[in-house]
């Protein structure tokens, strides 16, 4: 390890501790050797950290999120203008050659394409709608068919809007705007009628699905309204594979579902939820502090903190604290682990052994994050699901700890040297 | 290091579930990073959202992070940052700063505020990599390896320019 590495990791340490709450005098009585360059890269730190980390506002956080799915709705919106401007074009060259070729059924398909509400062959556009979303392969294909399929039926209403033709439809939309009876949905004009029964407060930034008739002055008079996608703020009671329960309320996940790595019940959580008959979460994400841990909750009892010790310092941040368990590979969705009941994180930068299965004994080590996510860090094979019989997890664990001390007599692990400066350059100042 | 977690062909589809999530996900670091950079809140709100809303823009035109979301959000905040000052649109720079209004006493917040006004000027003289980093792990309290990322170095180039950074910084606090 050259001498500006040292430096910089004492530094590091140093840093560490003064969260802690180490003086900055007893820190640099660790490193006296270093003691000339680290004090004023420390008074440097007391001065960084004396502006302090910032509030976030949740007034502002909201503000921002409202005006993001705003202009998400107007993107949307052009997107679905530059289909239709440049669709023309491309049918008027194929659309005749293809009719002549496809008559039948796929020439039906193909004539329905671009049928309105109140058009003969729009039932049938929505059959073929119907028919693929069954047999689509997978729940991301169908997804994404879903959202094409949204956006279809926007882009209907907006040109039955543009003909002028009163017509029943069905649409769904970001409400980008409120104004007594009127409200705009994804740039559509909405009026509803003083006596409709909402059943909900509407909000700027929900998703909502409409249902009205199209009027030829350019607007929609609106028949019905209901929620489509909206947020859940509440305490995680549950969890089971495929589905949570929040603050009472029973919400399935899928694997399309967003979750941030590391939530447990008793975590708060944002969850961004859709309705389809059924709660249906799109994203689950951790709000304020972790939940304290419980033993009864903790679902293995071989997890145990990690001291940080001199291998692991390199990832540098007490904040990231090192944890480590020895358990069963009880699930493996993408990115998504679930070592003894845990979920963490596979990174681009997890060691993970070759051959590990689901059912598997294995040894995680991870680095968790302030907010609770556990990155894993290393995976190692311990047995054989199959081989299980004849080892014990306490066996194991013998195993393990012969080999921590054997590793802490070792020493550090070598970090990957892409600058080599030395103590005293400070050419960038 | 790409982000697992985050669906990029969803928001490649503008699909709002996922813009609610990268959004509620990343507006507490990014406002953090530029709130630390910039002396009072409405101007940092107003880069933050601006972040988003390139982000948006970029995925649109297809020109979007492919890998990390992080790392191209904190550098879009850092660019931005940047503009904002090297356009001379200096802000509020008074005394409402706001972030250290833990001291009850009056002539403590003054003396804290005066320090924390000192600090700054000092930061200002840093270079834009320096401010980067100490805003990144001071402000957002992003850690080594999470920096790393976000400014798409190694670690270890983190580290030898945090330390530089915090020495640069020193020298100006006492050039004073």
């Amino acid at each position: 390890m050259s001498e500006q590495e040292r430096l910089d990791d004492a530094l590091q340490v140093c840093l560490d501790a003064l969260n802690t709450g180490v003086e900055l005098e007893r820190c640099i009585e660790l490193f006296a050797e270093l003691a000339e360059y680290l004090r004023p890269a420390l008074e440097g730190a007391m001065a960084a950290r004396a502006i302090g980390r910032p509030a976030v506002s949740y007034e502002a956080q909201q503000r921002s999120r409202t005006n993001l799915l705003a202009h998400t709705a107007r993107l949307r919106k052009e997107r679905r203008k530059t289909l239709w401007f440049g669709l023309p074009k491309l049918a008027a060259a194929t659309l005749g050659v293809v009719i002549l070729f496809f008559m039948g059924v796929g020439g039906l398909f193909v004539a329905s394409a671009n049928s309105l509400p109140g058009d003969t062959l729009y039932p049938f556009k929505r059959s073929v709608e119907a028919l693929s979303l069954n047999i689509a392969p997978s729940s991301s294909l169908k997804r994404s068919l879903e959202l094409s399929y949204e956006k279809r039926r926007q882009t209907e209403a907006e040109r039955l809007i543009m003909l002028g033709r009163r017509e029943e439809v069905t649409f769904e939309g970001i409400v980008q705007a409120l104004d007594g009876d009127e409200l705009i949905v994804d740039e559509i004009s909405v009026l509803v009628p003083k006596d409709l029964e909402i059943g909900f407060q509407l909000a700027v930034g929900e998703v909502v699905e409409v249902r009205g008739e199209v009027q030829p002055d350019g607007w929609v008079l609106g028949e019905g309204i209901r929620m489509r996608a909206y947020q859940i703020q509440g305490t995680v009671e549950r969890i089971s594979a495929d589905e949570w329960t929040i603050s009472g309320r029973s919400i399935r996940v899928t694997p399309l579902t967003l979750i941030q790595p590391g939530i447990r019940a008793g975590d708060s959580v944002i969850a961004l939820v859709r309705v389809d008959g059924e709660l249906v979460a799109q994203a689950i994400l951790r709000q304020g502090p972790v939940a304290e841990e419980s033993s009864e909750a903790d679902p293995d009892p071989t997890l145990e903190p990690q001291e940080p010790d001199q291998e692991d310092e390199d990832d540098g941040d007490a904040e990231f604290e090192q944890r480590e368990l020895t358990g069963r590979l009880e699930e493996r969705s993408g990115s998504r682990w679930v070592v003894a009941g845990q979920a963490m994180t596979i990174t681009g930068e997890t060691d993970i052994d070759d051959d590990i299965e689901v059912g598997d004994l294995v040894r995680a080590r991870a680095v968790v994050t302030p907010e609770g996510d556990w990155l894993a860090t290393d995976l190692d094979l311990r047995e054989k699901a199959d081989e299980s019989a004849e080892e014990t997890e306490e066996e194991v664990e013998e195993e393990y700890d012969s080999e921590q001390d054997q590793s802490e007599e070792t020493g550090a692990r070598e970090e990957p040297d892409d600058e080599s400066e030395s103590v005293d350059s400070e050419g960038d100042d | 290091m790409a982000d697992p977690e985050i669906d990029i062909e969803g928001l490649k589809q503008l699909d709002p579930a996922v813009v609610s999530a990268v959004h509620e996900r990343f507006f507490p670091q990014i406002y953090q990073y530029a709130r630390y950079r910039v002396p009072d809140d409405q101007t940092a709100e107003d880069i933050t959202g601006e972040v988003f809303v390139r982000l948006l823009e970029a995925v649109e035109g297809g020109k979007g992070p492919r890998r990390s979301v992080r790392g191209w959000l904190f550098g879009t905040v850092s660019n931005l940052v940047n503009d904002h000052y090297r356009s001379g649109d200096r802000g509020m720079q008074n005394l409402t700063e706001g972030i250290p209004a833990k001291a009850a006493d009056p002539g403590r917040k003054v003396e804290e505020l005066d320090r924390m006004r000192r600090v700054r000027a000092a930061l200002d003289k840093l270079t834009p990599e320096q401010q980067d980093v100490l805003a990144l792990r001071f402000g957002s309290g992003l850690s080594v390896a999470q920096t790393a990322e976000a400014m798409e170095k190694q670690q270890n180039a983190v580290k030898g320019l945090q330390y530089r950074a915090l020495r640069a910084l020193r020298r100006h606090l006492g050039a004073r």
